[in-house]
């Protein structure tokens, strides 16, 4: 897995706010690795990661997370890493929009969990067309 | 370059409210937008209009947001529209289908919903 293997090129942490998510977007935009269009969905999702941590420190102990991002030749990982329980899965309680974009646009993604974190994160595999200059 | 702030232009007409929205409509954003229609359907119902043709971005907190608002509007009795937002802001209402569930108009004056860009 990459994030064992490579240093990331973005690792900041992130206050726990409303205003979490668009430090996110704007750090990761910062990144000058991926095309136009990769960068959109990588953002998108990004801001997907971190405001599901802030809806969920209402109901638990993190007050930031952890925000790390990957970009080598043939893939794109965007992970944030909080205190164990305080990332958990969306409640299988109606439509959840969240999980319908990272299921669309990221080719994996997941909430792993250990005895002390939690780390929610997706991957984008690359493609030489994909990366292409935008004509 | 740091994004635009999220700011909302109201721009008040015989029975309609237009806001225009800039900047990014996100968990923080979609705060003060719903405060801001919560106020006009209890102060002018009549008909509110989203303008998304200057937001530069959307996540589903917006989406949930609008979603929101427009739920609220139908319990006012308000009429809610939105006007298409530019391509990037499209494709998360394509991909959750939102595109097909939410009243578009080409434009705020439009009557009739236009139901092919979000």
């Amino acid at each position: 897995m990459i994030a064992d293997l490579m240093s990331p090129e973005l690792e900041i942490s992130l206050h726990l706010d409303p205003f979490a998510p668009r430090a996110a977007r704007h750090h990761v935009g910062l990144l000058d690795r991926p095309s136009p269009d990769l960068r959109a969905a990588v953002t998108l999702l990004t801001s997907e990661l971190v405001s599901h941590a802030v809806q969920q420190c209402d109901h638990a102990p993190a007050d930031e997370v952890q925000l790390r991002a990957w970009m080598p030749e043939d893939v794109v990982r965007v992970e944030i890493r909080a205190p164990r329980g305080s990332l958990g899965w969306p409640a299988d309680d109606g439509a959840h929009y969240e999980v319908l974009l990272l299921d669309r646009l990221a080719d994996r993604w997941s909430i792993d969990t250990d005895e002390a974190t939690a780390c929610m994160w997706f991957e984008i595999d690359r493609h030489l067309d994909q990366d292409a200059p935008a004509p | 370059m740091a994004p635009e702030p999220f700011a909302i232009t109201e721009i008040a007409e015989e029975g309609r409210r237009t806001l225009s929205l800039s900047g990014e409509l996100d968990i923080a954003a979609a705060a003060l937008l719903e405060a801001r229609v919560a106020a006009l359907c209890r102060q002018h119902g009549g008909e509110i209009v989203l303008d998304l043709g200057r937001i530069a971005f959307v996540d589903s907190s917006g989406l949930n947001a609008i979603l929101r608002m427009k739920a609220l509007c139908e319990e006012d009795l308000c009429d809610f529209y939105l006007t298409p937002g530019p391509a990037p802001v499209r494709r998360p209402f394509d991909i959750t289908r939102l595109i097909d569930r939410l009243p578009f108009r080409r434009s705020a004056r439009d009557d009739d919903s236009d139901a092919t860009a979000g």
